[in-house]
């Protein structure tokens, strides 16, 4: 079976992607990440589940470097990822925060200038691809980016977060204001511009369905640890147990 | 009516002189967080080091060219010695601010204060041209002149280069910029090297006018403070806008009432302002979209 070759080839490239191990992260005393441990490989596409409160944000955020850890190792391609967020941008992890950190007052142009983080060559960023991808982002190019809808507001996130060619991108809260085509759309395009360049993938989102339809994996997280969610229909047991 | 005129005139100069103040402030108020107001006394510090320059010997252009570099590296010192290592919260950061403020004006009245005021001599010719009946000073010409050119040098900024994106970026959303790369630290740096530069430039436009002494900032500070709340404290655009209000009134008000007034005047202002529009005339209210 391919998804069994494809899982073999990936063991054996181990340590590439991003890999977090052990992961603790404290606010106030109170543990919020006890012992987290997740992979995404190069070309993958991976879900992050759980309940409101249970962490998912603060995953993210600890391997940007926006929440302090406590405990654990986050590297990318086997090298330990710095602590501040701006390096962690500059080594190669893109970030669509918690309600898209969209700079109203900028043009979608300009918000998409500014995901062009390292130095790359025009033909290396993904401008062509991600623009055959969002074509309403290539329309909305010149408008003030407050004005946009929500929806409209999360392709030019995910447009900005993908066009520097980032090794793993980190997406919270993928199906905020978008409706069910457009969130079908937009998870398809990313899973298919990730494995065409290679790009780990992880999304933070509230519905699992989603997930489990387009995600290679769908993990849970609970009690500040994740496990492996395979019985998509099981979603009793993983929220309420 | 002529005399009205006129003092329009040098109340526009003097106001865009107040804005490009308030701009400062917003300007580190937006890209690093805290409203530093002792920029204030940064350009008088400096306008002093010029003054000693030229008082022992120097001509006035080589001086203030030898203060604005002192400027930038005095700015860049302010944030890398005084802001930056210590971090802590906004409140900690401000008693900081304040703390040079006092320092600057001590550290002038020591070094420098033997014999305050001074008088300045002015980089500017004197004299003026009447156009139809109104005087208009050179002076005033010339400052808006370069008040215009280092407007448009900041909008160019913003719009054309990398930097000038990153800068409103920064001010916008924090966070956000850092997930993009953006070292924010690297900007602070930068925006100080410019506050401090602007803030020499504004001394050595005021000197010649009131005297140069330790406390010559006092005043256009307040009136600064007055024009960056009534643009809205968030609008760099209506800095300048708040500054040529509070610039034109508190000289019309001195002129026909008295200076008594002029602080109250510029105060009065900022608070109809508020009353009328509570986020100045360009600020926008903070408001989340989710």
């Amino acid at each position: 079976m391919t998804a069994v070759s494809q899982e073999g080839t990936r063991r054996e490239q181990a340590g590439a992607g991003l890999s977090i191990e052990d992961l603790h992260v404290r606010f106030s005393g109170a543990r919020v990440l006890d012992g987290l441990s997740l992979a995404v490989a190069p070309g993958e596409i991976v879900g992050l589940a759980g309940r409101n409160g249970a962490g998912k944000t603060t995953t993210l955020r600890a391997v940007s470097g926006l929440a302090a850890r406590s405990r654990g190792v986050i590297s990318l391609d086997g090298v330990p990822l710095p602590a501040r967020p701006e390096a962690v941008a500059r080594a190669g992890v893109a970030h669509v925060p918690e309600g898209r950190g969209i700079f109203a007052d900028l043009t979608v142009e300009e918000n998409i200038r500014l995901g062009i983080v390292r130095k790359v060559p025009a033909e290396r960023t993904l401008r062509g691809a991600l623009e055959e991808a969002f074509p309403a982002v290539v329309r909305l190019r010149d408008q003030k980016a407050g004005r946009l809808s929500g929806g409209e507001q999360q392709m030019v996130a995910l447009f900005r977060g993908l066009i520097g060619s980032p090794r793993v991108l980190l997406v919270d809260e993928m199906s905020l204001g978008l409706s069910p085509r457009a969130l079908r759309t937009a998870i398809e395009a990313l899973a298919a511009l990730g494995r065409a360049h290679g790009i780990g993938v992880l999304v933070v989102d509230q519905n699992s369905r989603m997930l489990h339809e387009h995600c290679d994996r769908v993990h849970l997280l609970g009690d500040g640890r994740v496990r492996l969610w395979e019985d998509a229909s099981d979603i009793a047991s993983a929220y309420f147990e | 009516m002529g005399l009205a005129l006129s003092v329009i005139v040098s109340g526009i100069a003097f106001g865009l002189l107040i804005g490009m103040l308030a701009f400062i402030l917003v300007f580190l108020y937006k890209t690093t967080g805290v409203a530093n107001f002792a920029v204030g006394n940064i350009g008088m510090f400096e306008t002093f080091i010029v003054y000693e320059l030229w008082k022992d010997g120097m001509g006035l252009w080589p001086a203030a060219g030898i203060g604005l570099v002192c400027s930038a590296v005095f700015g860049v010192l302010v944030y890398q010695v005084v802001l930056r290592p210590f971090g802590g919260n906004q409140a900690n950061t401000l008693v900081r601010t304040v703390a040079l403020f006092l320092l600057l004006a001590a550290m002038a009245d020591v070094f420098f204060g033997r014999d305050q005021p001074y008088h300045f001599p002015s980089l500017l010719p004197s004299g003026g041209t009447k156009v139809g009946g109104v005087l208009l000073r050179w002076s005033d010409l010339i400052t808006v002149g370069i008040v215009l050119v280092i407007v448009t040098g900041f909008v160019a900024m913003f719009r054309y280069t990398r930097t000038g994106l990153q800068f409103l970026a920064v001010a916008q959303r924090p966070e956000t910029a850092r997930l993009l790369g953006v070292r924010a630290q690297r900007l602070s740096t930068i925006a100080y090297m410019l506050a401090g530069c602007l803030a020499l430039l504004i001394g050595l436009l005021l000197a010649p006018k009131q005297l140069l002494f330790s406390q010559m900032m006092n005043p256009i500070l307040l009136f600064a403070f007055a024009a960056a709340v009534v643009g809205g404290f968030t609008s760099l655009g209506g800095t300048f806008v708040g500054g040529i209000i509070i610039g034109v009134a508190t000289d019309l008000v001195s002129t026909y009432w008295g200076s008594d007034l002029t602080l109250a005047s510029a105060l009065a202002i900022m608070l109809l302002t508020l009353a009328v529009r509570p986020n100045g005339l360009f600020g926008t209210a903070q408001v989340r979209r989710l």
